[in-house]
Order: structure tokens, then C-alpha cells, then sequence
């Protein structure tokens, strides 16, 4: 929008050559993608120069021709007030060009050999999976900052999609308590929202930068683990850091703030303490951080203080679908598997940056199933769904439902490809939960990490369509999708195109 | 003098009591059919009966009809099924059938009651195994197990209302709680009416079956036994490999069709039989299912094709394992472990489409178990309607299914009914992943447990013992779980609703 602006400002004879709703909406998401992850190489290139600088040049010529050309092309497309469906359409499309044009760098670097390894990785990156084909070790700094910050555009993205367009949040499911009055604030103007979210991105990266580079780490390597933590991302620079109790202990904190919404954050921010342990769904958040915790510990125990940190560690890791790529500890079992995909299908709090189900969403189907049941019982019963002392309003209800449904069938035909394409049936469920979850590592049931790598071409490919409707919280994508059938739809109907030419001439 | 008895008004009791009798003739029927073999299980099969006779004609002659609201009726189902699956329990444990080296008492109980609950619930899941072969048990207790299936199948309570006409109009309230699906049509304009064409049409079916089975190749004993698991969709059989034990073609059609009829709404035969014509083309829960069944034949034809196994082979065992599933019949055509009817041995695609149909199941108001594809339907036309709400917010938009709008409140029953259900699978697969069992396994035994289909994957293949797959105390998770999905989970969740009540009107009282 910025750029969009900057150049409209130039442009003094506005001939628009885009003015199809639909084209506009498409073009406006491609070009503001693509300049987007332009820029991002750019800024890249800049940072390589603190490592080798052996990518800085190719980085640099990449992305201001890509930034430039894209730019301008903004000039070229109307500036149409644009509906919601066709808002989401641009929303995909640019994320979607996002990753397009991400992986291109990640192949002119030279850094994949295939374009589906590039694509694989430039999509885990924006979709913040913790799923690489890329060995980290051989990587400059300009890559690293790149794949890193991939993941924060990433994350930033899909939270702006839920503030603006989605109803996930408490505020935004029509609850009506004075205590969320003071949250308006947040919510008062989208620029007023995209300020709030991004200040809070920014003090929380620093801040979790800043406690990291006290230990071992360098300020470059705590900077992008942060962001990793910070955008549930989980891409790790060198793996021995984690192994570090101070580094673990830091990163569950931090990990359990990301997880956390972004209107407790800011009611903490704004010292309204009081008011922050009145949501009932950070009430269930946190008790299912703790059973969970207490549940692996015990399972897992070796009976130490180490083992009640890295259940800690893995619950964090998992709810938050960071996923960082912890080795297993103690003693594993199929009970301690099921439990983390449990918890990388639940997710973190909604309004955060966490993929997955998310427990608000969670508490609201509880409400329909105890609505079900005081109906089975009274069926003339007129039963409201509550989470907390929240009304929630039936529309919002039935969107649950839908997301819980799309969310299953999802997983469902991600896994029938992807047994199609040769893996086990564990193996294909758990990789479809994690991809749609936006979590990762994808892990065997003894605990160990299944690499990426190892996958083929196609399995890769079959995972991507669950991470990208996973990372927007699914609704967005089948919008678009459903758009884009019924106007291709209409496209095709000839008779209703002529009806329209006839309308129109008149 | 007139001596007055005076009655307790229990519509739970009374109906248990009928019910219990009728277990009680089943018993003896088996018993006397154990006359014709080694008579090995007579005396427990003739004590059983006679105890569960004394328990129900107490349950009976001492009670009366009593309230029929929404928690009594669910107290009279959810509890009928209890105590007939308690004491169904009673010719395995007089007979000793899961007895075996190296177990106490409480797991030849649990066997028992799980093999009990299996054949009632039409789940089709077994204790036997390897260890313990179904071929070495009398005929008496095998016609038993076939049984209680085929009463299981159309419903106890049903039974009971076709015979007791007091209940009155509650007499539907109870079959709808009984029956799966999301309400149940009147044939007749009387409940009993009903509820007795019901029965007549099951047991026409059967006997259609039976006759079926008998000329393709089955002995009379085997034909009869398996009829009466087919067309209650529950699938145990006589036979250690089930219907893989004959190897015939002609048996597995019979018992595919059969199959098919038996998971197809029973309004629709009805209708059909009073029209005297096929009327099953109307439907369009019944075109989805045919379409789907087909599909997944197709799909998994073409998988097997492509992992090597000829076409026919591959259309035979895809066609017999996707429809006995599909139907939550849970019949197995393999001939041992490793040979192509053993979809555990397939690949892992075939496996996922097959647990597709384990999880969905069939029509509503058939004998099958699952979801039902009616829900899935709705869920897809909600689906649908919500996305085009959320792209036109002020457009006022219904769900629709063909050319009938759904209401709001039955898209609404379906998905608070599928939340329970994920809520149920949630927590079975987690207890038994703790309890050892591998998650697969577990995820698909929840599955098939709540659905009632039979066999799963992994461990608890067509081939299986569920021995093999679960502990003691998992295959008790399970058994609980095949009752909660048998009632599609409501009754037996909300059947001690009412007992709590009066418990608490009784406090009340005293204070």
C-alpha cells in the first residue's frame, strides 16, 4: 500500500490498463508480493555484507529489479475500492507471489539445486513450517536473514489477514463485555491494528534478542532465533544452542508469549494486568500448558529438573507450532507422540501468531457440543454458545464449524496424496497436521526428527497447499478459491456475458 | 379379598424387563439349537437363559410405564443396552469360552462383556483369535453370537415397542433414540406399527439373505448364521477367516448386496414395498452413498492395480473390503494374513480411503454404524452456504441439499453430533496410546469402535484379534465406546440424567 502510494503520487495522467474488479484484485496481490519479497532480498543483500558477501551482489540485482519493475506496475491498475472477497483474492495471490519470488532468489543464489526444493523452502519459510531441505551450515548471512525474516513476513501477513478479515478473535466474535471495550482501541482503525501488531512484533524480537545474545550466542544468531520464536517459525541457525538450559528455559518463555494473543500482550503493554487474567482462553491456554507439561514429564521422567525443562520446552514448542527442532529425551512413547500432534493441531491462542486450530475455536465447538447436549434433552431449548461470559452470535458459530470441517478434510486429502505418493499412514497424518498446523519438525513415534529431505519432489509439493490455506487460516484461501470458480464460472457463460455487454452499451 | 400389588412406574425397568425376556427366548433358541451339535454348551446357554428370564420377569411384573420425557427415554434405552449387553455376557462366562491359560477373572470378564457388547452394538470386533478359534465352539454359542447381532441390528427397543403398545407416542421418541440417524420417519400411523414393520422388513431381509447364501454354496447352519450378521451389518461369522473361507465369489456378492440393503434407510424398503416399486432412486442420501461406494472401489482398484495385483483380484477384494466397510459390515474375504483381502497388507493409500468408509458408515435409519452420509452431506452444504456468506455478508442464504433447504437447527444437530464424536475420538485415541497401543491402531479402533464397523487398521486388521492389538483395560475403553457409538452417543451419555435427578429430588426431600 505503501508503494502503491508512493508511485500513484507520480503519476499525474492516471491511465489504467487493469479495471476488471477481479484482475485488479489479482494484479494489485501479485505486484505488492512481489515488490515485497523484493525488497526483502534487497535488505538481504544489505546484511550479507556483515558475513562473506558472496551473495550480496546477486541479492541486490535481484530484488531492486524485481521491487522496480513490480512498482511500477501499480500505475497500470485501478485504484477500484475493492469488496472483501476480492481483498482476500489479493491477500492470496500476494502471498502466494511471495514465495513465488523467494524461491527464485533461493535458486539464482545457488543454494537448492531444483526449483521444487527452492519452492518447498521459500513456502516453509513464509508459512512459518519448520520443514527445510536446505543445510544451514552453507548459508551466508544474507540467506539466513532472508529465510528468517521470510518467516516474520510470513507470520505478520496471516495475523493481518485475522485482525482485518477473520473472525478468530474474541473482540472479533461479536462478544460484547465492557472488558473488551478497552481493546477497541486496538482494533479502532486497520492502520491503528497494523501499528499495534507490528510495535509488538518489533519490542518482542529485540527483547528476546537482546536475553539471547547474553549467553553463548551471537547477536546476529540470537536476533534471527528470536525472530524464528517470535513468528512461530522455528528455522534455527545452529542447532548446539538449543541444547543450552538458559537457551531453553528463554525460549519456552518466549514461546509461550508468542503464543499468547496479541490483545493480552497489549494489555500488558498497556498495564492492564488486572484485566488480562480474566480470558478464559488464556485460562485454557495455560492449563493446557501445564497439563501437558506435567503429562510428558511424567511420562518421559527421568525424574530431574532437565526433563521438567525440555517438557516444558516441547510442550511450548509444539502449542505454539514453533516447533523448533528439539531431539527427543527420556523415554518416548506413541502416547507422548499423539499428545504433541494433539497439541500442534490445537495451537496457541487466537490473535497470535501460532497456526493451527487455536482454543478459542476449540472452546466454541466445547459450546456446541453442551449446547447438544441441553437440546438432546430440552429440544425446544433456545441455548446461546458462551466461552467465558462471552455470548458468542451464531454466525461465528457456524464458521467455527465450517473451519473445523475444512481443517479435517484438509488433513484428510493432504494424507490420501501423500500415501499416494509412498509414505506410511503415521507418517502422511502426522506431516498433513504439522503442515497445516504451520508447526514442524515432523516427528517419527519414537521421537525422532523425519527430514524434510528425504522427502521426494512430489511429497514436498503435496504439503505446500496445506501449509499456504494453513498459514491464512484456511478460510481466506477457499473464499478465493470459491471466488474464482463462480467468476471464471460466470466468465464462461456466454449468454449471461452477452446479456451483460447488452446491459452495459445501453 | 382383591390383593393390590402395587407397581413401581419405571419406564427404564419395564422396558428393560421386556427386553431382557426377549434375550432370554434368543438364549433358548440357541440352547436348542445346541441340542442338534455335541450339546457341549446347553447347561450354560439354559442357565443363562433361565436367569435372565427370573431378572426380567421381575423387571416387568413389577413395574409400569412411568414418565417418557427426552431423560426418561434416554434412561430406558442407554440403560436396556446396558443390562442386556451385562447379561448377554453370562453363556461366555458359564461356558468359559474366553478362558485361557495365563488370565485372571477380570479379563475373561472383560472378554466376555466386550464379545457381548461387539455382537449387540453390530460391531463385529472379536476376542477370538489364534489362541482361541471360533471354529472350535459349539454351534449353540456360535448361533448365540450370530444372534446378538441380529437383535442388536434393528434395535432391542424397537422390539420392545412393536410389543408394547402403552408406551404410545414416547414409543417413537424411544426408536429415534435407539435408531441412527438424525430422526426417524413414521411408516404406519401407529409407533408399534411401525416399529413391527420395521422388524417384519429386517427379518424379510434376512431370510432373503439366508436363502441367497444357502444357494451359492453355504451350508444351512453357516447361511442362517450369516444372514442374520448381514443384514444387521454386524459381521461375525462362524469362521476363523470369516467370509474368506469359502473363497466364492457367488457368497461375496450375495453378501455385498445384502450388505448394501442392510446399510440403505429402512423407510426407503418400506416405501418401496408399499409402492411396489424401486424407490430408491429419489434419494438422495442413497445416490451419495452408491456414488461414493463406487469411487472408493474405483480408487482402490486402481491402487492395488498399481502395487501389482491382477484386476480382477484387485476389483474383488477392493469391491468386497470397500462395501463391507463402507456398510460397517466388517465381513473379511481374506484367506490368511498377507493375502490381497488383507487390507492391512495393502499400501497406506488404500488404507486411508478404506478408513474413509470406517469412519463414515452408511445411511440413516439403517442397521449400519458411522457418521452417516447424510452428515457428511450437510456438512458439505453448510460448508458451501458459509463460504458464500462470508464472500456476500447481507445475502440471506440456506444450506441447501438437492432441491430441499436444510434448517438451521438440523445443521446444527449434525455439528454439535460431529463435535461430540471428535471430542470421543480425541480422548479414545489418547487413552489408548497411553495404555500402549500403537496410534493407528488406536485411532482407528476408537474409529471403528464408535462407528461399529468391525475390523481397523494396523494391528486389528481383517485377520485380527483385537487380543492382538489392545490390553485388557483398552479393549474395556472400547467396549464402552461401542455402546456410546451404537445409541450415536447421546442416550448412553445422557442416561444417567435422570437417575441423578430423582437422586437429587430424594436429597431434597430428606433436607
Amino acid at each position: 500500500m505503501i508503494l502503491r502510494s508512493s508511485f500513484k503520487a507520480g503519476v499525474s495522467n492516471k491511465s489504467f490498463f487493469v479495471t476488471s474488479s477481479t484482475l485488479v484484485a489479482t494484479c494489485l496481490g501479485i505486484a505488492s508480493g512481489t515488490s515485497i519479497a523484493g525488497l526483502l532480498s534487497i535488505a538481504s543483500g544489505l546484511v550479507d555484507l556483515t558475513g562473506t558477501g558472496e551473495d550480496t551482489s546477486v541479492l541486490l540485482i535481484f530484488g531492486s529489479f524485481i521491487t522496480l519493475i513490480f512498482s511500477f506496475s501499480f500505475r497500470y491498475i485501478s485504484d477500484a475500492r475493492l469488496n472483501k472477497s476480492e481483498t482476500l483474492l489479493a491477500v492470496t495471490c500476494g502471498f502466494i507471489s511471495c514465495i513465488l519470488t523467494t524461491s527464485l532468489v533461493y535458486l539464482i543464489v545457488g543454494d537448492v539445486s531444483s526449483f521444487s526444493d527452492s519452492f518447498f523452502e521459500s513456502t516453509a519459510a513464509f508459512t512459518t513450517t519448520s520443514l527445510t531441505v536446505l543445510d544451514v551450515n552453507k548459508l551466508g548471512n544474507g540467506m539466513l536473514f532472508l529465510r528468517s525474516v521470510s518467516q516474520l513476513l510470513g507470520s505478520f501477513t496471516a495475523m493481518l489477514t485475522a485482525v482485518m478479515f477473520l473472525p478468530i478473535s474474541e473482540h472479533q466474535h461479536g462478544s460484547t463485555s465492557s472488558e473488551l471495550r478497552v481493546e477497541e482501541k486496538f482494533f479502532q482503525r486497520r492502520g491503528t491494528a497494523i501499528k499495534n501488531i507490528a510495535l509488538i512484533y518489533l519490542i518482542s524480537t529485540v527483547l528476546i534478542a537482546a536475553l539471547l545474545s547474553f549467553g553463548e550466542m551471537s547477536i546476529f544468531v540470537s536476533l534471527l532465533t528470536s525472530i524464528s520464536a517470535v513468528s512461530t517459525g522455528g528455522f534455527t541457525t545452529n542447532s548446539d544452542y538449543l541444547t543450552d538450559p538458559s537457551v531453553q528455559w528463554l525460549l519456552s518463555a518466549g514461546m509461550l508469549a508468542t503464543g499468547t494473543s496479541f490483545l493480552i500482550l497489549w494489555r500488558l503493554a498497556t498495564g492492564k494486568v488486572a484485566s488480562v487474567f480474566r480470558s478464559t482462553e488464556l485460562h485454557t491456554y495455560l492449563l493446557l500448558i501445564a497439563l501437558s507439561t506435567l503429562l510428558l514429564y511424567f511420562w518421559t521422567s527421568t525424574a530431574s529438573q532437565s526433563s521438567f525443562r525440555q517438557s516444558l520446552l516441547f510442550t511450548t514448542s509444539s502449542i505454539s507450532t514453533t516447533g523448533f527442532h528439539f531431539l527427543p529425551f527420556g523415554k518416548w512413547s506413541v502416547a507422548v507422540s499423539f499428545l504433541l500432534l494433539l497439541l500442534i493441531a490445537i495451537g496457541p491462542m487466537s490473535l497470535s501468531s501460532g497456526g493451527g486450530f487455536q482454543i478459542l475455536r476449540l472452546r466454541i465447538l466445547f459450546g456446541v457440543s453442551i449446547r447438544e447436549l441441553v437440546r438432546q434433552l430440552h429440544p425446544r431449548a433456545i441455548v446461546k454458545i458462551r466461552v467465558g461470559k462471552e455470548s458468542i452470535d451464531d454466525e461465528k458459530v457456524r464458521q467455527v464449524v465450517v473451519f473445523q470441517f475444512l481443517f479435517l478434510s484438509v488433513a484428510f486429502v493432504s494424507s490420501v496424496i501423500l500415501t499416494c505418493l509412498g509414505m506410511s499412514v503415521y507418517e502422511a497424518f502426522a506431516s498433513s497436521v504439522n503442515a497445516l498446523a504451520t508447526a514442524g519438525p515432523i516427528r517419527a513415534v519414537d521421537g525422532s526428527i523425519i527430514q524434510s529431505d528425504t522427502f521426494s519432489s512430489g511429497e514436498r509439493l503435496a504439503l505446500v497447499p496445506a501449509m499456504i490455506s494453513g498459514r491464512l487460516y484456511l478460510l481466506p484461501v477457499f473464499v478465493t478459491f470459491g471466488y474464482l470458480l463462480s467468476e471464471s464460472r460466470n466468465f464462461l457463460r456466454p449468454r449471461r456475458r452477452f446479456l451483460r455487454w447488452k446491459s452495459s452499451s445501453k | 379379598m382383591k390383593l393390590e400389588t402395587q407397581h413401581i412406574r419405571s419406564t427404564s425397568m419395564h422396558v428393560c424387563g421386556i427386553a431382557l425376556l426377549f434375550l432370554s427366548l434368543g438364549i433358548a433358541v440357541s440352547a436348542i439349537v445346541s441340542l442338534f451339535d455335541s450339546r457341549v454348551d446347553l447347561t450354560p446357554l439354559f442357565l443363562s437363559s433361565l436367569i435372565v428370564a427370573v431378572v426380567g420377569l421381575i423387571l416387568f411384573t413389577s413395574t409400569t410405564v412411568g414418565e417418557t420425557d427426552q431423560a426418561s427415554i434416554f434412561s430406558a434405552v442407554g440403560g436396556t443396552w446396558l443390562v442386556v449387553s451385562l447379561l448377554g455376557a453370562l453363556p461366555y462366562l458359564f461356558a468359559g469360552t474366553f478362558s485361557r491359560n495365563g488370565i485372571g477373572a477380570p479379563e475373561i470378564f472383560i472378554d466376555s462383556l466386550f464379545e457381548s457388547v461387539s455382537g449387540f452394538s453390530c460391531t463385529g470386533s472379536t476376542v477370538f483369535g489364534a489362541h482361541n478359534l471360533i471354529e472350535l465352539q459349539g454351534t449353540g454359542m456360535l448361533f448365540y453370537r450370530q444372534l446378538t447381532q441380529w437383535l442388536g441390528g434393528m434395535g432391542i427397543v424397537v422390539l420392545v415397542v412393536s410389543v408394547l403398545p402403552s408406551l404410545r407416542a414416547s414409543g417413537l421418541g424411544l426408536i429415534d433414540a435407539e435408531a441412527p440417524g438424525a430422526g426417524v420417519e413414521r411408516i404406519a400411523p401407529r409407533v408399534v406399527d411401525t416399529a413391527k414393520k420395521f422388524w417384519v422388513i429386517y427379518a424379510s431381509l434376512t431370510i432373503l439373505v439366508s436363502i441367497s447364501l444357502f444357494f451359492a454354496g453355504m451350508g444351512a447352519f453357516d447361511s442362517i448364521a450369516h444372514a442374520m450378521t448381514t443384514a444387521s451389518t454386524g459381521g461375525f461369522s462362524t469362521r476363523d477367516l470369516s467370509i474368506g473361507h469359502w473363497n466364492s465369489i457367488s457368497i461375496e456378492i450375495v453378501i455385498m448386496v445384502g450388505l448394501i440393503l442392510g446399510a440403505t434407510n429402512f423407510t426407503l424398503h418400506a416405501r418401496s414395498i408399499e409402492k411396489r416399486r424401486i424407490d430408491y432412486g429419489n434419494d438422495s442420501e442413497f445416490k451419495s452413498f452408491i456414488a461414493l461406494v463406487s469411487i472408493g472401489i474405483i480408487l482402490v482398484t486402481l491402487i492395488l492395480t498399481a502395487d501389482g495385483a491382477s484386476f480382477s483380484t484387485a476389483l474383488r477384494s477392493a469391491s468386497f473390503n470397500v462395501v463391507t466397510l463402507g456398510s460397517s459390515g466388517g465381513f473379511g474375504n481374506t484367506l490368511g494374513a498377507g493375502t490381497p483381502g488383507d487390507f492391512v497388507s495393502w499400501s497406506s493409500s488404500a488404507q486411508l480411503i478404506l478408513l474413509f468408509f470406517l469412519i463414515f458408515g452408511g445411511c440413516t435409519g439403517s442397521t449400519s454404524g458411522g457418521v452417516k452420509i447424510m452428515r457428511l452431506r450437510i456438512g458439505l452444504a453448510h460448508t458451501y452456504r458459509t463460504l458464500r456468506s462470508i464472500r456476500r455478508p447481507r445475502a440471506l442464504l440456506q444450506a441447501r441439499m438437492g432441491s430441499r433447504t436444510i434448517p438451521d437447527t438440523l445443521v446444527e444437530r449434525v455439528a454439535g453430533f460431529v463435535v461430540v464424536y471428535g471430542i470421543l475420538v480425541v480422548v479414545g485415541t489418547f487413552i489408548l496410546t497411553a495404555l500402549g497401543s500403537d496410534l493407528i491402531t488406536s485411532l482407528s479402533g476408537v474409529f471403528s469402535a464408535l462407528g461399529n464397523m468391525g475390523p481397523g487398521l494396523g494391528e486389528i486388521g481383517p485377520s485380527a484379534s483385537f487380543v492382538d492389538g489392545f490390553s485388557a483395560p483398552g479393549r474395556l475403553v472400547l467396549l464402552i465406546f461401542m455402546m456410546i457409538g451404537r445409541l450415536e452417543i447421546f442416550p448412553m451419555l445422557l442416561m444417567f440424567v435422570l437417575p441423578y435427578r430423582n437422586s437429587m429430588k430424594v436429597i431434597k426431600t430428606k433436607k
